[in-house]
């Protein structure tokens, strides 16, 4: 069982509204679809927190401005 | 597909319903699609639907420590038992997964008992897959009844949307938001606040990178400078030295007067490197110190440090049961005992100052006064060495100076010299500036290079500090904000999906009733209308249901209390022809009144056979005849349960409508 298309969807029209890559709604979308399956548990701190790191890091910051 | 769940049977003993063995296997692992179990009113059927989900939740092992009643609410009353059991046997994707609740009425506690092919364990622990599905608020799902249908369309209860999004796991989003706040803490630490002022830090950074840049070519160009005058000197030295040459009449007492200052300086040197040796045995240099230390070792003799006695006696005494004076040694004079051990030398301590009042004693015991004596004469000797050094200085300067009187070369050479010789000087107070190491100044004052290097390293740390704070920050908020989002949209997708489900179907029950659901805002919101009769909630809920059962494709049970009861015959049948298609395994709890214009329907739209199961009291007055074949018949304690579609069709209890 894959995440259902209408949660990928919302995913991804997020990311798109937000001008961030692609891969990250891929991330987050195959994480929820491995709990979904049950073949990774939410409650996996490890997991989850490795999640966050990629999410992080995929993220793709315009330049900074002045304050 | 995602869970296939099955319930494969049940057993009760000692519990306020009557004892039964219920098995709803078809053959092998496999379980009957349709499932009717026609239970008089009186029969324990709320007990059992109740029973049901508490095994299916685990809600009793919680509840029973602060509300024992409920507990005991389940205890059977003739007889009054102490105790009771109630067995749920599950099929998990073809694994066998058994809930047991042992229930103690006399302490108001069930505990419970998971039993996997991976071992037993105490306690409610389904499988991680399970966990969403089997928790109280969301087994009302599976195991409904009419209460749930009405909670469906009540505006103060959010059901239906805890259901598609426990159903649809959206609650994850919150979870993901949840550690990205953490990972934000934990990446920035105390910074977390600090997000302003970047320009300020950055100007600190490029002003003090500036001053550096400055400081740092002027002392490159000072030292050029430095070593040019040095050369020049040099130079001087060397025109002047052979200009002296030339001058026979001073030639040879300029000679003899800086071979005898260079001899005198040599003396002064070797003297010093004796009196250095001797100033390393102080108690020979005077009377003052050897009998300071002989005093010393006096005062650490009365100390009389014992041989044994030192810290590590105690520790072993503490690790007695009896100190040596007798007296019991228990927890308390233990750690006290240990605390003051450390009051206490260590034997390696004792050792160190014994061995430095050996020391004292073979080296400060035996002195002579003949020991003092010898650093009078060193000091003498060095002192004498010193001014036999600085007469034959005065005897060299003495020369060049004749020398210069008389040559206007020289002089014209020893004033460039003098000159020279004010300028390096002031060169080298010019290059000193660039060690100064004054903290008081300010930026703009100091010339200090290596205060400056550190106070751009440190205004460099923090510049880097607040921009890792900033960019994590930026990336949190981005992330935030998806997040959010994300919910929003699917929030909002499924709902629209689940409304025009819900409706197509609403409309193949009830065509002509002209009630559609016109949102989900926490409930069913029914279009144009606040609510619908009995029969008609309990049509929206199975619709609903129904929809969101499909659509997450999940293969759950779907227990069902009285389906069909406050329902018009007429919808029944529409009634009876969707519940098959509700799950692959539905459960009905029924009593007689609600079987006409449904079992008929509910058989043809089941395409497979239904197992029809009777279960009533022995106090019950029934009618119908019990079949005769041995199979169909169980008997228990207080009960009988008739496996038998014919006996199921014909029974009824009297009073019951």
């Amino acid at each position: 069982m894959t995440l259902d298309t209408r949660i990928s969807t919302a995913i991804q029209g997020a990311v798109r509204n937000a001008d961030q890559p692609p891969d990250l709604a891929s991330i987050l979308s195959t994480w929820m679809g491995r709990v979904m399956d049950g073949a990774e548990s939410a409650d996996n701190r490890d997991a989850l927190m490795r999640l966050v790191d990629a999410l992080y890091d995929s993220v793709q910051l315009p330049p900074i401005e002045e304050d | 597909m995602g869970v296939i769940l099955r319930i494969k049977g049940w057993r009760s003993r000692g519990l306020r319903c009557p004892d039964q063995d219920v098995n709803l296997i078809r053959t092998g692992n496999s379980c009957f699609a349709v499932s009717l179990l026609q239970m008089p009113n009186g029969t324990g059927k709320t007990t059992t639907l109740n029973l049901l989900r508490a095994a299916l939740s685990g809600s009793l092992e919680q509840r029973a420590t602060d509300r024992p009643e409920v507990v005991r609410s389940y205890r059977c009353i003739e007889p009054l038992g102490e105790t009771g059991e109630f067995v749920l046997e599950l099929m998990l994707d073809e694994r066998l997964l058994t809930i047991k609740m042992n229930f103690n009425f006399a302490s108001g506690t069930v505990a419970y008992e998971t039993i996997q092919p991976s071992g037993h364990t105490r306690g409610f622990h389904p499988p991680v897959a399970l966990r969403r599905f089997l928790r109280e608020g969301f087994v009302n799902f599976f195991v409904f009844d009419g209460e749930l249908a009405s909670n469906l369309l009540d505006a103060n209860h959010t059901n239906a949307q805890d259901a598609i999004e426990d159903l649809f796991q959206l609650p994850l989003f919150t979870r993901v938001k949840d550690a990205v706040a953490d990972h934000w803490l934990k990446s920035v630490g105390d910074s977390a606040t600090e997000t302003k002022g970047l320009t300020r830090r950055r100007n600190r950074v490029a002003t003090l990178e500036d001053r550096l840049a400055d400081l740092r070519k002027e002392r490159k160009q000072a030292l050029a400078e430095y070593s040019e005058l040095n050369d020049e000197d040099s130079r001087l030295h060397r025109q002047f030295d052979e200009r002296l040459r030339q001058q026979s009449r001073f030639a040879d007492r300029v000679r003899a007067a800086t071979a005898a200052a260079s001899e005198a300086e040599a003396a002064v040197t070797a003297k010093n490197a004796i009196l250095l040796d001797h100033i390393r045995r102080p108690h020979a240099l005077t009377r003052h110190f050897s009998n300071s230390l002989l005093a010393f070792k006096d005062n650490l003799d009365r100390v009389r440090l014992p041989e044994s006695a030192a810290r590590e006696f105690f520790e072993e005494l503490s690790r007695e049961d009896v100190c040596v004076c007798g007296r019991d040694i228990g927890a308390t004079e233990q750690l006290c005992i240990r605390e003051r051990a450390a009051q206490y030398l260590g034997s390696d301590e004792v050792g160190r100052i014994n061995a430095i009042k050996s020391d004292i004693e073979s080296y400060v015991g035996n002195i002579t006064h003949d020991a003092f004596a010898t650093t009078k004469t060193i000091l003498d000797d060095l002192a004498r060495c010193r001014r036999d050094r600085q007469t034959m200085i005065n005897e060299l300067e003495l020369a060049q100076r004749d020398a210069v009187g008389e040559d206007p070369e020289l002089k014209s050479v020893r004033d460039k010299l003098t000159a020279l010789s004010a300028r390096i000087k002031a060169k080298q107070a010019e290059l000193s500036a660039f060690d100064d190491n004054d903290e008081q100044k300010n930026d703009a004052q100091t010339t200090g290079i290596k205060v400056l290097e550190r106070r751009l390293k440190e205004a460099s740390k923090k510049l880097d500090e607040m921009r890792h704070t900033m960019d994590m920050k930026r990336r949190k908020e981005l992330l935030d904000g998806i997040l959010d989002e994300a919910l929003v949209r699917a929030r909002l997708q499924l709902n629209s999906a689940v409304v025009r489900s819900t409706n197509e179907r609403i409309a193949e029950l009830m065509p002509f009733n002209s009630i559609f659901v016109s949102d989900i805002d926490r409930c069913l919101r029914l279009e144009h209308r606040a609510g619908g009769s009995v029969g008609e909630t309990m049509c929206v809920a199975y619709a609903f249901l129904s929809t969101i059962f499909t659509m997450t494709q999940h293969d759950l049970p779907f227990v069902v209390d009285s389906p069909a009861n406050p329902i018009d015959i007429a919808v029944r049948r529409e009634v009876a022809a969707l519940l098959p298609k509700l799950s692959n395994q539905l459960i009905a709890f029924t009593i007689s009144a609600e079987r006409q214009g449904f079992l008929d329907r509910l058989e043809k739209a089941a395409q497979c056979p239904v197992q029809y199961i009777t279960l009533y009291r022995t106090t019950h007055v029934t009618t119908g005849t019990v079949p005769e074949a041995p199979n169909s018949v169980v008997r228990t304690r207080d009960g009988v349960m008739v496996l038998d579609r014919a006996y199921f069709r014909a029974f009824h209890v009297e009073g019951e409508d």
